[in-house]
């Protein structure tokens, strides 16, 4: 039992990682099956036995962990599939979900479209998760300090769970107002649903998410409830079918927080799927860059239809408890990942004031960007990436796939060319630019957020996209070092085997910092570790291997947002307390421009992970003396740069042969068998111990 | 080569290459999101932080707008009245670090009084460059009550503190003997200072962001970027303009009352289309009243608004597009108040109110592209103190100004969209968030019992509006706090959310207290009306109105609406000719035909 295996369910591909003892990695990829997804997992699964040349069953019988990463709870949502779903809340509150309760600007992602939105209605109202007529409510009342005001009319509960049962509904969620300082009417509620509607997966918004803000709560709620029973019934069949084949190890599944669970804590929280499948990016990020004694690292992910951006300073991975999935509220922790639509598919167009757009559209992987040759119809980034030769049409996908370059230019003279007076080559150099200064821009403005400051960090660029345009991201961000990972394609489901058992617990916790007692807070602190250290336990994680982090959500008094502040280790004291207080003004400055030390500050909630490390992966060294550098050339093709004003004939080379510390100038192409890494004039490429690329400007 | 080749290009006029261009462009509107989402974080101003009650832009040097933020556009295309007042205020003479505030609306023509429009000037190594504006929702604004902007106010000086352009910071260190004045006269200062503060951090923010931009691609390159996004601007803007047909069209809509004559204040729009131009003339609109006077600036935004609803969502909106516009408003009307008038509800009720006018105008021309009406905004503002509560920030009683954002109604249908639920108003435009009730009742002494949609509250249509909003609230005052409804933000009770294109009108607006013993008294739109310890006040506020016949609603969408309890089986045969089993949900198609023919004939 020594193997260790990874499998990440996206989109479009399912892939899988499978590492020995040795650190040797062995990567497969193979299409996502969105009907039943457990049979790309097991596809998936036997395309790396088959790697490993060894049959499946003795794969499985070997393995000690499979971490696996599905995009099953956010495909739920997308495509709205999930349980039939009824909603029990607070008298004259069944309507509370049906309003829009985001601004309509945020809607379409993580950037907003700019100011083309401002009075666009035209598009679907976001709608909530389940109908109105499922929507359903009891009388009760708590006051703001939780003090019953009605107490629960459990005759009107039973009326409505016996509604809701003789409409069949799968999954009732419960969200009662201020439930979240006293759950005990939303665990009533769950008692009789218990007794008298026993078949229907239950979520109460106390127990998911016990927060301030009904929205946000009993929206965690109803997200939990609509996954709930897909989630659960998958997560049963993958073990067994997993079981079947011989496998008794260890899965665990990757959650939205960045850290792993096993399944029957993701049974009981199934919500935590949602998002989780780009949650492994930061961490694996940080892990390689860390070998080059980094700390702040912005990682990217560029695949064919989104770009995901996760910033780490310091060497903490940012979590973040606002989100939009859908329309919805999403306020579970999650790791600060952002993403925009640009990608590989991404779709250059011209809008109506002539100018040149990127995205968010994608030609996705049917038909695809134009080269494919199967109907796409639309320019894209990847049809750019061809005319200006970063990619070689005939070694797409390691030769998997060719690519038709005619198509690409074809496509980009008449869409973009031509009504910008431009000709191919400039009009594929323009996709490409403005494909870079979109992404750049998210950065930027993640960067902003945070109050970061882009030189300090190093860029890591992975998926399969990404490395034909990092170097210039680089550039256009005044970033300093780039790294391209040996395993950028497969990037998360690497990532994912880096991730720690990790359990989130909060309880809200309102009072001026001044008035704050101290032994309230460490009673509150006491009850979540040893939720913690339960839920880590059941997993077999021995008391002295967990970890706890605490963190306390703080703002200025008046403010109606806060930012998270980490609190020092061991009990909360008065200097305790003072080092958080100093760490919230310090971030307030960095990341809105100012703060005011002398300003009542108040606590809004307590935070708690408890965490058990896992081992990291050990990383495979390249040798040194592994062969030359001009071995390792395959050939030369003519690529475009800027800077050149020209094509120019550039070396290409296999990135498998080069041996460790080679040091290549720019310009130069790198051909790995899922990606292409490409140099511009004027940057050095340098491969680390690893077989990974970095990159580093010189000050001058 | 490839800028040599764009420069020559058709499409780059001011010679620019596309791709700089699109690069500046796209990192002059991340930068003023970041400023918006910064303030949006950080601000105490219940508006402000609850529902993104404010807006950033960057203009050019001359005062121009170059770029829009996407927030609330009552705050937005204004500064093309702000940032040229303010530079001729102070003779263009600025210094890095310069911060100022003003609010004047008889010099700036903004808007109502706590919105408060900031200016912070752009330098690149010593030179001037641009401008930044930022304008929300304040705290407070000082005047006779809490929150500057209540009916009833004598003239603009008890309304609240006029404000000219003052330089509250200048070259980064803040003139206490100003902000000193300001602060000593409005309430929650403490809240008002820091708010105000951390713009200036934002946009200092930003204007080290723009410096970066400036030293990567040189001042002319961004400049010409700058006079290409105007341009590109009024191109789109002439274009879409040009698709209209030409023609005059009229238009009307209006305002309750002003909360001191009672009869209601028209807003009469005569929009002229000629080939690329428009005219949109005021000139028939009533004379200034009270309260409800909408600054120029306010006036133009808000007529910016319509337009931009009806064309291409992708058009860009900066001065550019204000060219082909001309906007007739002569002073001393309701649309371009002249001193001493007040102008409380120019933005969130006569501003509306404009909107509608325009778009009741557009409607002649293109139907198809117009929105029925929304909801005119209606949520009435709690305002007094608490003397339970001790204010950290001051040692005194709590003082409170906030709204629940609750009572707003719905958006009105468009051609191939049903209304928005809970979209709020056409000025808002479904930019503003709705604040959450668990945080409203922990900040003030009221609770909300009922937060409901309403039954049959829609205009029918083809597409139907939005359904109505029924909202409770209790008083849970202390006997002896002040505690007042301050209903100038609300309209609806004279003029309903109108159809287009055969579309129904939505019901009138229904606001009442009732006192612990049963005791009712109706609540008027524009007025301050207290309220005492256990008494609740209600709202019923219309969804939108409705586009294309009821008769031509797919009867399937009617069966879901009866489903869902929006619309009752009653209306669904009344209204929408179709009829559906009360028990089951199904739609008996051949009398649904039968009926829907016959009320065709009945009709004509």
């Amino acid at each position: 039992m020594t193997l260790r295996v990874s499998i990440d369910s996206g989109g479009t591909f399912t892939d899988g990682i499978l590492i020995n003892e040795t650190g040797e990695a062995l990567a497969a990829k193979v299409e996502t099956t969105p009907g039943d997804l457990t049979a790309g997992t097991i596809e998936c699964l036997s395309k790396l036995a088959s790697r490993a040349r060894m049959p499946l069953a003795q794969l499985l019988s070997q393995t000690a962990t499979i971490v696996h990463g599905t995009t099953l709870a956010t495909n739920i949502v997308a495509t709205r599939t999930g349980a039939k779903l009824g909603l029990i809340t607070t008298k004259g509150y069944r309507d509370r979900m049906t309003f829009l309760h985001v601004p309509k600007g945020q809607l379409r992602g993580d950037v907003k479209e700019g100011q083309g939105e401002l009075f666009n209605f035209r598009m679907e109202f976001p709608q909530p998760l389940t109908r109105r007529y499922l929507m359903t409510e009891v009388e009760e009342r708590l006051d703001y300090k939780g003090r019953v005001l009605t107490p629960l009319n459990e005759q009107d509960v039973r009326r409505v769970v016996a509604y809701l049962r003789q409409q069949r509904v799968q999954a009732i969620a419960v969200g009662l107002l201020f439930s979240y300082l006293d759950s005990g009417h939303e665990r009533r509620v769950n008692e009789i649903i218990k007794e008298t509607f026993p078949e229907a997966y239950v979520c109460l918004s106390s127990a998911v998410l016990p927060v301030w803000g009904e929205v946000t709560r009993w929206s965690a709620a109803m997200f939990g409830a609509y996954v709930g029973p897909k989630v659960i019934d998958y997560v049963s069949r993958i073990s067994k079918l997993l079981e079947d084949r011989g496998f008794s190890g260890e899965l665990l599944f990757m959650q939205s927080n960045g850290g792993v669970a096993t399944s029957d804590v993701v049974c009981e929280n199934p919500a935590s799927l949602l998002v989780s499948g780009p949650a492994a990016g930061p961490s694996m990020g940080l892990a390689l860059t860390r070998k080059h004694g980094l700390e702040n690292v912005v990682s990217v992910d560029m695949g064919g239809t989104s770009f995901d951006v996760g910033i780490v300073a310091d060497g903490q991975i940012n979590i973040v408890q606002y989100k939009l999935i859908e329309g919805q509220i999403y306020g579970l922790p999650s790791v600060d990942v952002s993403a925009i639509g640009a990608g590989g598919g991404s779709i250059a167009w011209i809008d109506p004031s002539g100018r040149l757009q990127v995205g968010p559209q994608s030609a996705g992987a049917r038909p695809g960007p134009a080269c494919y040759d199967a109907g796409g119809q639309e320019p894209t980034v990847t049809d750019a990436d061809v005319v200006l030769g970063y990619i070689d049409p005939n070694y797409f996908l390691g030769g998997e796939a060719r690519l038709r370059k005619d198509l690409a230019e074809q496509v980009i003279a008449e869409r973009i060319g031509r009504p910008l007076g431009l000709t191919v080559l400039d009009a594929a150099a323009a996709i490409y630019e403005v494909a870079n200064s979109k992404m750049a821009g998210l950065i930027q403005l993640l960067f902003g957020r945070r109050g970061c400051d882009p030189r300090d960090f190093v860029l890591c660029a992975a998926g399969g996209a990404a490395p034909v345009h990092a170097a210039r991201i680089m550039q256009e961000l005044r970033i300093k070092h780039l790294m391209i990972p040996k395993v950028a394609p497969v990037y998360c489901a690497f990532g994912m085997l880096y991730a720690d058992l990790k359990h989130n617990f909060t309880r809200p916790f309102f009072c001026e910092t001044a008035k704050a007692n101290p032994e309230r807070i460490n009673q509150l602190y006491a009850e979540m570790e040893s939720q913690a250290i339960q839920t880590l336990r059941k997993e077999g994680i021995a008391e002295k291997d967990i970890l706890i982090e605490k963190s306390m959500d703080m703002r200025y008094y008046g403010q109606v947002r806060d930012q998270a502040a980490a609190v020092p280790a061991g009990p909360v004291t008065a200097s305790a307390l003072q080092i958080a207080v100093n760490r919230f003004h310090e971030q307030h400055r960095r990341a809105i421009g100012y703060s005011d030390s002398k300003y009542p500050t108040v606590i809004v909630r307590l935070h708690l992970a408890g965490v058990a490390r896992v081992r990291a992966p050990q990383l495979q060294e390249v040798p040194v003396d592994g062969g030359s550098v001009s071995q390792a050339v395959k050939g030369r093709r003519k690529a475009f740069f800027r800077e050149l004003e020209d094509f120019v004939d550039v070396d290409v080379h296999e990135g498998d042969r080069l041996p460790a510390n080679t040091v290549l100038d720019g310009p130069c192409i790198v051909e790995e068998r899922m990606t292409t890494v490409v140099i511009p004039p004027g940057l050095k490429l340098r491969v680390d111990t690893y077989g990974n690329y970095t990159t580093t400007v010189q000050e001058r | 080569m490839a800028n040599r080749q764009a420069a020559s290009a058709a499409g780059a006029v001011s010679g620019v290459d596309p791709t700089t261009l699109s690069v500046v462009w796209n990192r002059l509107d991340s930068i003023l999101d970041e400023v918006g989402e910064k303030v949006l974080h950080a601000a105490q101003s219940f508006v402000m932080a609850n529902i993104r009650d404010l807006g950033a832009v960057a203009t050019d040097p001359a005062g121009r707008l170059v770029a829009v933020s996407g927030y609330l556009p009552v705050h937005l295309f204004v500064a093309a009245e702000v940032v040229p007042t303010v530079k001729a205020w102070f003779n263009n003479e600025f210094h890095p670090g310069d911060f100022i505030i003003c609010n004047d609306p008889h010099i700036i023509h903004g808007g109502h009084l706590p919105d408060w429009s900031m200016v912070r000037p752009v330098f690149h190594k010593g030179e001037l460059f641009c401008f930044l504006h930022f304008k929300g929702h304040q705290a407070d604004t000082g005047g006779f009550l809490p929150g500057g902007y209540g009916p009833g106010a004598y003239d603009i000086i008890a309304e609240g503190l006029n404000i000219p352009p003052l330089r509250i910071i200048e070259g980064g260190t803040v003139r206490k003997d100003l902000w000193g004045l300001v602060l000593r006269n409005v309430r929650n200062s403490t809240q008002v200072d820091m708010d105000v503060m951390l713009v200036n951090g934002a946009l200092a923010q930003a204007e080290e962001q723009i410096v970066n931009l400036l030293d990567k691609y040189g001042v002319e390159t961004v400049e010409a970027c700058m006079n290409e996004m105007r341009a590109a601007g009024e191109r789109a803007t002439r274009a879409a303009i040009a698709k209209i047909p030409d023609g005059v069209y009229f238009g009307e809509s209006a305002a309750d009352w002003d909360g001191t004559t009672d009869k209601p204040v028209w807003v009469r729009v005569k929009v002229t289309v000629k080939g690329e131009e428009i005219t949109f003339d005021f000139s028939q609109s009533d004379p200034q009243g009270d309260f409800v006077n909408s600054a120029l600036g306010c006036t133009l935004t808000y007529t910016m608004a319509s337009l931009f609803y009806v064309i291409d969502p992708s058009v860009p909106k900066n001065q550019g597009s204000l060219a082909p516009v001309h906007i007739v408003a002569p002073e001393g009307c309701v649309c371009n108040p002249k001193y001493p008038a007040t102008v409380g509800a120019s933005a969130c009720s006569v501003g509306n109110i404009i909107t509608e006018a325009c778009l009741i105008a557009f409607a002649k021309a293109v139907p198809d592209s117009v929105p029925a009406g929304f909801a005119k905004h209606c949520c009435p503002m709690n305002i007094g103190r608490d003397s339970r509560v001790i204010d950290p920030r001051t040692g005194a009683a709590s003082q409170y100004y906030a709204e629940t954002f609750a009572s707003d109604g719905s958006g009105g249908a468009l051609k191939g969209y049903d209304g928005w639920q809970g979209g709020m108003t056409v000025g808002f435009s479904g930019n503003l968030g709705r604040a959450e009730i668990e945080i409203f009742e922990s900040m003030v002494p009221y609770r909300v019992p009922r937060y409901e949609l309403l039954q049959d509250w829609e205009g029918a249509g083809e597409f139907r509006g939005g359904p109505g909003v029924y909202v409770e609230a209790v008083a849970d005052t202390a006997p002896g706090d002040p505690a007042i409804l301050m209903t100038g933000n609300c309209d609806g009770m004279v003029i309903p959310p109108y159809g287009v294109a055969g579309g129904g009108e939505a019901p009138r607006v229904e606001m009442w207290i009732e006192s612990p013993d049963g005791r009712k008294r109706v609540l008027r739109t524009y007025v301050n009306e207290p309220i005492f310890p256990g008494e609740k006040w209600y709202t019923k506020v219309p969804g939108g109105g409705g586009w294309g016949h009821p008769l031509n609603r797919d009867p399937k969408l009617v069966r879901d609406d009866v489903r869902d309890e929006l619309v009752s089986v009653q209306r669904a045969r009344d209204v929408y000719g179709v009829l559906v089993d009360p028990t089951t949900f199904e739609v008996d198609q051949q009398a649904t035909e039968r009926l829907r023919k016959e009320m065709r004939v009945r009709k004509q």
